[in-house]
């Protein structure tokens, strides 16, 4: 690997976001492809950063940290990116279930995703089966991410997936949820496709539903 | 009849309040708060009691708490039945009732709920947080602590991600309990709501489940507030009205 790619590599699994940014505005002046900088130099830093974190070596705030050094990079890579036709690994739509406000898992499932090339519409909290529906009319999502941190706002996950079927979208879309209250066993019983118990496996169920 | 009541540090005054009261007599452990935060450490601290209360002289296991996000993966009785609350948490458990607790969410989802025990048992009032897996690693330092490990500009932002959940409130509810002595803890939580620019509105909370708990209503054959976990069997949480699910002796769990 090049020399700046591992250090743009060691900027995110860092969390270093200014070094980030100064060593990719340094590699698009050298001339190096924006993909690979994508690939090799973000995309595979975060993975190495949802390992650490499995390992329990990386907590919360190393994530987020890691995360927005990485969101920093492709932001600048964002127009080369888009002049290259660079394809994401998968679109996702993600929002906590209606009633319920809370989001730092949520948010961290996003910025994970977004870290390993997924494009993510954040529907945020209180979220409705019709907007959820709307929002796989309108973006066609490959997957929708539900969350619900309590017992009395996850019963509406099998309302929505519900509300998915009656629009004639379930077919079209994988559905996984988490969220504290949220178990394997209840991903079964409401037909979701698949559940997460962390933002690092949101990551890895999400690209074994896109068979990636 | 002799019960042990083992309960969330929440509950601490109206527990020992009914306990007093009880025509039973009640040996009382209380846990620190916020444990259901911590997956799986609730679960294994239950498991641990009714073992070291094996062979013991109780009638029944008392548990005081909710389902609380989901703390209850899986417990295993011994010789003592356990008893469970049919209440989703701590809120829904000093409301008196699920429905209620369901009837504020419904109207107003971003309410942050304040009781005496909360704030005389919990950390300083400047560090109250969310339910998230986030709250503890962020709030738990200071913000010199988070420069010193992550630099200042990272500093910054873990603390606007650890912060952001505020703007998601915008009401307080002060628990007022049915006895005197109160005051101050009611004071603090109208400063906070204050401070945080939330709505502050003040709602009675019943010690109805507790009493009911604790004088052990749920000897009633008629009993539909309490789960009854008999021996040798082992209770996880049910996904429907139920809100446990038993599994008999000598049968797989499915």
């Amino acid at each position: 690997m090049e020399e700046i790619i591992k250090e743009i590599y060691q900027g995110v699994v860092k969390g270093n976001a200014l070094l980030v940014k100064t060593k990719i505005e340094t590699a698009l002046q050298s001339g190096f492809d924006a993909e690979l900088i994508l690939s090799q130099g973000l995309i595979e830093a975060m993975r190495e950063v949802g390992r650490l974190f499995e390992n329990h070596e990386y907590f919360v705030p190393d994530m987020l940290i890691s995360a927005r050094a990485m969101q920093a990079g492709v932001i600048l890579l964002q127009p080369s990116i888009v002049e290259q036709g660079v394809e994401p690994t998968g679109k996702v739509v993600l929002g906590t279930v209606k009633g319920d406000l809370h989001n730092i898992g949520k948010n961290l499932v996003k910025v994970m995703l977004e870290g390993n090339g997924f494009q993510v519409i954040d529907l945020g909290t209180d979220v409705s089966a019709e907007k959820f529906v709307d929002a796989i009319q309108e973006h066609q999502p490959d997957i929708v991410g539900l969350s619900a941190l309590l017992t009395t706002t996850m019963s509406n996950i099998p309302s929505i997936i519900k509300a998915i079927e009656d629009a004639g979208q379930r077919s079209l879309v994988k559905v996984m949820i988490g969220g504290a209250p949220v178990t394997q066993s209840y991903a079964e019983e409401v037909r979701a496709d698949g559940y997460a118990p962390n933002a690092s496996q949101a990551v890895t169920l999400a690209k074994a539903l896109l068979g990636k | 009849m002799r019960f042990y009541c083992l309960a969330c540090e929440i509950f601490a005054r109206p527990i020992y309040s009914a306990a007093a009261n009880s025509p039973h007599a009640i040996d009382i452990h209380l846990l620190p708060l916020r444990m259901h935060e911590q997956p799986g450490l609730l679960n294994e601290e239950v498991l641990k009691e009714i073992d070291l209360l094996e062979g013991g002289n109780y009638d029944a296991i008392l548990l005081g708490y909710g389902l609380c996000g989901n703390w209850l993966t899986t417990i295993k009785t011994g010789s003592i039945p356990l008893v469970l609350p049919k209440m989703h948490d701590c809120i829904a458990i000093l409301l008196g009732s699920n429905e209620e607790y369901a009837s504020h969410l419904a109207d107003s989802p971003g309410t942050y709920w304040y009781s005496r025990d909360f704030i005389e048992r919990g950390d300083s009032t400047s560090n109250f947080a969310p339910i998230g897996a986030a709250k503890n690693e962020i709030f738990g330092k200071t913000y010199e602590s988070l420069c010193c490990q992550y630099g200042e500009d990272n500093a910054e932002y873990l603390l606007s991600v650890a912060t952001a959940w505020e703007r998601n409130y915008q009401r307080a509810v002060w628990l007022e309990p049915g006895v005197s002595g109160a005051e101050v803890q009611r004071e603090i939580s109208e400063v906070e709501a204050a401070k945080r620019k939330w709505k502050f509105e003040i709602v009675a909370a019943k010690d109805s489940i507790l009493v009911s708990l604790l004088h052990g209503a749920w000897l009633d054959p008629g009993n539909h507030e309490f789960t009854i976990v008999p021996p040798e069997s082992s209770v996880r949480l049910s996904f429907d009205n139920n809100f446990h699910r038993i599994t008999p002796p000598n049968k797989a769990e499915n």
